[in-house]
Parts: C-alpha cells; structure tokens; sequence
C-alpha cells in the first residue's frame, strides 16, 4: 500500500529537485558540467519508477478486475467453460467478494492510527466479520439456489410421469403436496451433502463470529459511554453462578452436619404406606435459600 | 380424475375451492372462539416441592389411595418443555402413569437466562437432579428412588445413575441417544460441523428458538409448509384444532439452553462421543455407563430422525446390569408422547416394569 504513495511522492521530490538545481543558474548547466550528465540520469530514474508505479497501479487493477474477467469469460454468450447456469450464478455470487477481498479487504487488515485507533480497529474488525458472514452467506445461499433448480427440474418430470402413469394429482392440494414432496426430497439430499454441511456451519460460524465483535463494539461505546458492557455483565453473571454454588455447597454441608448431629438417616419405609414419610420439609432444606437464588 | 394433468379439470378445481373456502370459513369460526387459556397443558393436578433458581420439583397428586412405594421422578430435556409428557388430558402420559398407581415427580428446568449461563452440565446432575433424588429419599423414607430420564434428560439420568447407583432403584430411558454416532439423521450430522465454542462465547445462552429453528429445518417442507396446509382438513373440528394449537405452542416454547451446559452437551457428546468412551467428566467424575447395575427398561422409537433407533439402542451394548428391557415403538420422536398406540402400550410397559421391580 505504502508504496502506492511513496512512489509519486518520490518521483515529485526528484523532478522538482531536478527543476530548481535546473533553474539555479538560470540556464541548467553547472560551472563543471556534471549537471549535463545529472539531469538526464534523473529523468531516466523518474521515467523507470513511473512504469514501476504503472506495475503497482495495474496489479491493482488487475485485482479489482480479474473476477470480472474472468466471469466474462465463463459467460455462456462467450462459449467460455460455464457448463450450467448453477456454475454462472456461483461465478456472480463471487465476483463481488473476490475483487473486494483482492482490495479493499486487505486494506481493512491494516493496523490503525491514532486516538481513536482502539474503536477504529474493533469496527473495522466488525465490519470485516460482515464481509465473512455476507461472504459465507452467499456460498450457501449459492447451494440452496441450486437446489430450487434441481426441484425445478425434477417437478415437471415427477408429474409428468404420475401423470402418465394414472397417478397425477387430481386437485391443487395434491399438486402442491407432490412440489413439496419433491423439493423435501431434493433439499434433504442437498442437506445431506457435506459440501453444504460445511457451507452451513461457515455460514454459522461468521454469523456467530460477527456477533463476537459487535459485542467487541458494544463493549468499546459502554466503555465510553460510562455504562457496563456486555463482557462485565456476563463476568458479573459468572460471579453470581459461583456464588450460588458456594451456596449450595454450604447448605449441603450445613445439612450433612445437621443430619450427623440428630442421627436422622434415611429410613426405608415400610412397603404400601400412605404419603410421604417424616424429613426435613422443603422449606427446612433448599426452598428458602432458592427463592432467594432465584 | 387420475388422467395425465387432470388436475387441470375446471369443475375439479371449482369443487376443490369451494370446499375449502368452506373449511375456511368454518375453521375461522371454530378459530376466533378459541383463547389461549384452552391451551393451557400440564393439567393434572401438582404441587410444587422444591424450587432451586429456575428448576422447580412438582408432584403430581397421586390418583390411586395406595400408590406405589418408590416414587418415580421424571427428568426432562433441557430443550423443551416438560409438559409435552402432559399435553392434554386424553393424551398424558401423566395421567396415564398416575391412573396406574405410580408416584410421580417431575422436574421443572424453567427459562434459563443470562444469569444461568455458566450452569454445566455438572451442575444439573450432581447438584439439581441430586437434590431432588435427596429430598425424594428423605420425603418418602426411601434409600433410592426410580428414575425415568427423556431425551437429553435421558442422557441425564444415565450419567446421574453411573454417579450415584446407590440413589436409583430402577432407571427408564426414553428416547436417549447413547452412541452419538451411530445411525444417520440430519441433526447430528449438522452438529459435527458445529463451532460451539464461537456460538457460546457469542451467544451466552443458546437461544430457545436457535435450537428450534434447527429442529424445524431437518424437513423444512413437512415441518414448516405442509403441516398448515393440512390444517385445513382438521380446521372445523374443535377439538383437533386445539390440539394442533397445544402442539404447536409446544413446539415454538423453546427455552434458552445455559451456554456452558450446552458446550459439553455438543462437544463432549456429539462430536467426541465421550459417552459410550466412558470420558465424560462432570464434576471431575467420570461417567463410566457400565457401573450402572440397576435395572434399565430402554424405549424408543424406531422412526426417529432426532434420534437414531440404532443410537438409543446401543445403550444394551455399554449398560453394566443384567436386568436390561427394551422396548421400541413403530413412531418417530414426537409421536413418543402423542401417538395413540404409545399413550394406550407406553404408561402399561412403564408401570408393569416398575411394580415387577418395586
């Protein structure tokens, strides 16, 4: 990136040095003539890091581009190599991600700079959980498109051939039901694929992640807005659970105790009693201390 | 009728749609004079008797004079409501059970929220499943009590049992994956993919409806499509409406799940199977299922896409007693708590077998 800028910037510093050491003396030649060898060299080292910037500039748009090239080139219209329109519809779906990720993607990667470099980062680290998501989305997404074409497919087969066979639905109902026994079908056997396994978790995954870092947000913006975050509350959450289990320990062993000094062990009852037996009431044990935990 | 593209018969299609139009206008009928009070489940008569947090002990009014001596406590899943064991008084299998002299517990898990995120599943054998068995035992003057564990409560009471043999007498599990890799089911497979550490460091708490939603899309077309389609067959009946409507607040009442529960639930049990491995640790105890000596009486379904037949299966493989039953049902999940057969062969299999080991 950084060379993006130096490049012209350097250039600027060459030629205008190169300039003002011309207009010295008012006619660009110095007294012993090394000037006359200077000058040129310059200009050749200008003119050779303009096409190096004209390298920089094109691998970008090379970057930028290249997706779209290459969907062009898999267009249908282009006897390129899409061999389906499922295959087209991915190369779209991608081509938006892929010119993004080749630029502006690694740019957000880069380190901030000053104050509010913190809240930069944590947003631009949110926003880039966006791009995962939204990516990640569309795969599946992709794959879930294809499944309706498969159930577009197979629909007029399956009810041509009922119908053929003296099976055909007879009402709407029974022509929906046969479209949603047939897309069941079809989304089941997509479901079971590990191709969309995976794209689902990937998809669940940054969804869950990107919720990771809008916490990361929220936790920056309470922090200065002077309000307790999402990440102290669950830390006080996690305060409160130990200490109920404290709790409970505490009552267990006052209970074991208090059972050692009255000698109360469980009896067994004798068989075909009436209702439950003689203990510790509910209340005498774990009520109380619940309604106070709850 | 049956010809190619008959569907295309305009007087067929003209009949289809005026008779729907009148279910429909029937069904709104019967529709607007229902209100959400009738759908009220969890009707059989029950007291609470212990509340620790969110999870609460009730206890189901005996029905007989004389009920069995050692008390039966129910222990649900963490994923769904209890009342689904009593979703309306023709079709309980509460009420079922009582009717057949048993004494009932069961236990409330509640609403977790933000607060009971940290809650492992440590927490709910050894501390609140054991607190309950505790007051049971002291309640009734019994050294152990009978335990009847359901889907992820199942998997609950196999671990509370190989942890504490000397508090349970006889052990029923119902629809309980055991081998959390045997079988084939969307579910689980979609689970293997799963970066639970990222949902639960995201999420706190898994949300009720996440975990739904995940049910719902194992048939997105049946479970989400065809099933309100169908509604209009049954639109006109009263009764089968409101059964349609209990069933469906049933099936969107999702509570959250306690996030580090839920963790070593996916991780330690679907993904690494530690079940049957004997290397499930809670509260730095392993679970070792063939130190179970009590007797089991394993039922499942056999039709089961949550949970695979061969999965609840398995259990005889890994089970340390020699008293094991199995009996299975020709149903899927649901239909383990609403099928017709079920609620009529269920509470008879489940009470014999208690009395046979009282």
């Amino acid at each position: 990136m950084s060379v993006l800028f130096e490049l012209p910037f350097d250039l600027w510093r060459r030629v205008m040095s190169s300039s003002v050491g011309a207009e010295g003396d008012g006619s660009g030649h110095d007294q012993d003539g090394s000037d006359v060898v200077d000058v040129p060299l310059d200009l050749v080292r200008a003119v050779s890091e303009m096409f190096e910037l004209g390298a920089v500039l094109l691998r970008w748009v090379e970057g930028l581009g290249q997706p779209a090239f290459d969907a062009l080139r898999a267009a249908p219209w282009s006897g390129g190599q899409a061999d389906d329109a499922a295959q087209r519809q991915a190369g779209r779906l991608r081509l938006f991600w892929d010119a993004y990720a080749s630029v502006f993607g690694e740019l957000l990667q880069a380190p901030g700079i000053g104050p509010s470099r913190e809240l930069n980062d944590t947003l631009l680290r949110w926003f880039g959980a966006w791009l995962d998501l939204s990516r990640a989305s569309s795969h599946q997404a992709e794959l879930l498109a294809r499944t309706w074409l498969t159930v577009q497919e197979r629909f007029p087969v399956e009810l041509l051939g009922r119908s053929l066979r003296g099976e055909g639905p007879a009402t709407v109902r029974e022509l929906l039901g046969l479209y949603m026994e047939v897309a069941e079908e079809a989304f089941g056997e997509t479901f079971s694929t590990q191709e969309y396994v995976e794209a689902q978790a990937r998809a669940g995954g940054t969804g869950l992640a990107y919720r990771l870092r809008e916490r990361e947000v929220a936790d920056v913006l309470a922090k200065v807005t002077h309000l307790p975050g999402p990440s102290e509350v669950d830390e006080a959450h996690r305060n409160i659970y130990e200490l109920r289990k404290e709790v409970r320990s505490l009552r267990r062993q006052l209970l074991e105790t208090r059972a050692q000094g009255t000698n109360r062990a469980p009896r067994p009852r004798s068989a075909g009693g009436g209702g439950p037996g003689p203990g510790p009431t509910v209340s005498d044990t774990v009520q109380g201390d619940g309604e106070k935990e709850g | 009728m049956n010809s190619m593209l008959g569907w295309l018969n305009p007087v067929t299609l003209f009949r289809e749609q005026v008779e729907i139009a009148k279910k429909l206008c029937k069904g709104a009928e019967v529709l607007a004079g229902i209100r959400e009070e009738e759908l009220t489940a969890d009707t059989a008569p029950k007291e609470e008797v212990h509340r620790d947090g969110k999870m609460r002990l009730f206890h189901y009014l005996p029905a007989v004079a004389e009920p069995l001596t050692t008390p039966v406590v129910i222990v649900y899943a963490l994923f769904n409501r209890y009342y689904m064991i009593d979703l309306q008084p023709d079709r309980s299998l509460v009420r079922n059970l009582l009717a057949r002299g048993l004494d009932l517990y069961v236990i409330d898990w509640g609403y977790p929220d933000g607060t009971d995120r940290w809650l492992t599943l440590d927490d709910y054998v050894n501390a609140y499943i054991d607190d309950c068995v505790e007051l049971l035992r002291q309640r009734h003057g019994v050294e152990r009590v009978n335990v009847v564990g359901i889907c992820q409560g199942g998997v609950s009471s196999l671990c509370y049992t190989a942890l504490h043999p000397e508090k349970v007498k006889n052990l029923v599990t119902m629809v309980t994956p055991v081998d959390f890799h045997a079988g084939r089911s969307l579910v689980p497979d979609w689970i293997q993919a799963v970066d639970v550490d990222v949902a639960v460091d995201a999420l706190g708490s898994i949300p009720g409806e996440m975990i739904s939603l995940g049910f719902l899309l194992r048939s997105p077309f049946e479970r989400n499509l065809r099933k309100y389609m169908d509604l209009i067959d049954i639109a006109d009946d009263r009764d089968k409406l409101l059964g349609f409507l209990r069933m469906e607040k049933w099936i969107f009442d999702s509570p959250d799940c306690p996030g580090e529960a839920y963790r070593q639930w996916i991780k330690d049990f679907y993904q690494e199977n530690k079940l049957i491995k004997g290397e499930i640790d809670l509260g730095g105890r392993v679970v070792d299922l063939g130190g179970i000596k009590t007797p089991v009486l394993n039922v499942y379904a056999e039709h089961d896409d949550l949970i695979p037949k061969e999965s609840a299966a398995a259990l005889e493989r890994y089970v340390g007693t020699d008293d094991y039953r199995v009996c299975s049902f020709p149903v899927g999940h649901i239909g383990m708590y609403v099928s017709g057969r079920v609620q009529r062969d269920l509470p008879r299999v489940l009470s014999d077998w208690l009395h046979e080991h009282d």
